[in-house]
């Protein structure tokens, strides 16, 4: 005998039932969490150090870093603080909310004022999996095309803030600012949209913001 | 590739809504444009997962809805073909009202011979 079961749920529910106890512990431990989002090579981990150092001493920082493959990443910032989980997703494009539970049990969450969360290097995959984070944030590069905001719209639409790295590059890509400003406002109208160039150590809307989020002053990040 | 991860999702999701020592035969989901998701990709995530348990033969059928966006201006409400398509009243910030949809819908199952017999009065094949 067949039967027809009617269900309507939503497919992602089990993912969002862990992002839920992930957020009641970060907001159990008072710390200001992140989901950092940005294709391979955009500058995720480049920004993560610049901004582990200059915020040294005022507000400590633990990192969750997710590549598919080795602790590059983790070894790079694990100069910068000594809470730092890296998880391997194999195959996997993106980091769940489940990982980040496993990985958040190596850290001491009461001990930290910010955790980010690097997600894989990827565009799409990561956006639809809410990790228990408190804010998205959207990482461009101009050497990217000025097309990948709209071409990426569920990141842009759902980005508490967006970022736009390597603006050193402009004299030597091809890249149209205010086009690409276009295409953020068209999709977000709330969300920030920063300039910042990591190889010129210039990233302080970034900072300024993150500390305001964490509750700290916001006059002494830059070095 | 997160359509595969999305279908151990989904699995997890089916599974937890099966009668027992039932097999499934199929399961109706509606996935909207916002979760970029690859129908050809997904189904050969589906595949795999559902191979691995021992359905194999159990198809994935797939609805996609149309973005839907509406002007809170003058209010009108559209299926853009493009998420980023203003009004035509020339207003610049269009909600996004329909498009971001991921739903488990329902699944056929087939029941084994006993359960069968005690199973109360359900929807028959193919009607909800």
């Amino acid at each position: 005998m067949s039967i027809t079961v009617p269900v309507v749920e939503n497919v992602l529910k089990v993912n969002d039932e862990i992002a839920l106890l992930n957020r009641r512990n970060f907001n159990d431990a008072h710390v200001f969490v992140i989901d950092l989002i940005g294709a391979p090579g955009a500058g995720k981990t480049a920004l993560l150090e610049l901004m582990l150092d200059q915020l040294a001493g005022i507000v400590r920082v633990g990192v969750v870093v997710g590549d598919p493959a080795t602790s590059r990443d983790g070894q790079r910032l694990a100069r910068f603080t000594r809470h730092v989980v890296q998880v391997n997703t194999g195959h996997g494009c993106h980091l769940d909310a489940n990982q980040v539970r496993q990985a958040i049990t190596k850290l001491p969450l009461a001990e930290l004022d910010i955790l980010v969360i690097e997600n894989v290097g990827n565009l799409i995959c990561p956006v639809g999996f809410d990790l228990g984070q408190h804010a998205k944030v959207g990482l461009f590069s101009v050497s990217e095309g000025d097309d990948k905001a709209a071409k990426h719209p569920h990141l842009v639409l759902t980005a508490n803030v967006l970022l736009l790295n390597k603006i050193d590059l402009l004299p030597y890509v091809p890249f149209d600012v205010p086009r690409f400003r276009e295409d953020v406002r068209h999709l977000n109208q709330v969300a920030p949209l920063m300039e910042v160039s990591v190889a010129r150590r210039q990233i302080d809307p970034w900072t300024q913001w993150l500390l305001a989020q964490a509750g700290r002053p916001q006059s002494s990040a830059t070095s | 590739m997160h359509e595969m991860s999305i279908a151990m999702e989904l699995l997890t999701l089916i599974e937890s809504r099966m009668p027992p020592h039932a097999t499934l035969e199929a399961a109706q989901v509606r996935i909207g444009p916002m979760h970029g998701v690859v129908a050809e990709a997904m189904q050969w995530a589906w595949r795999t997962v559902v191979s691995e348990k021992g359905w194999p033969q159990a198809r994935l059928l797939i609805d996609t809805p149309p973005w839907q966006l509406q002007c809170p201006a003058c209010r009108r409400q559209w299926q853009p073909q493009t998420i980023d398509e203003l009004c035509t009243c020339g207003h610049l910030e269009a909600k996004l009202v329909g498009g971001d949809e991921f739903l488990l819908l329902s699944i056929d199952v087939v029941l084994p011979p006993d359960n069968a017999a005690q199973q109360p009065a359900m929807s028959s094949t193919g009607v909800l």
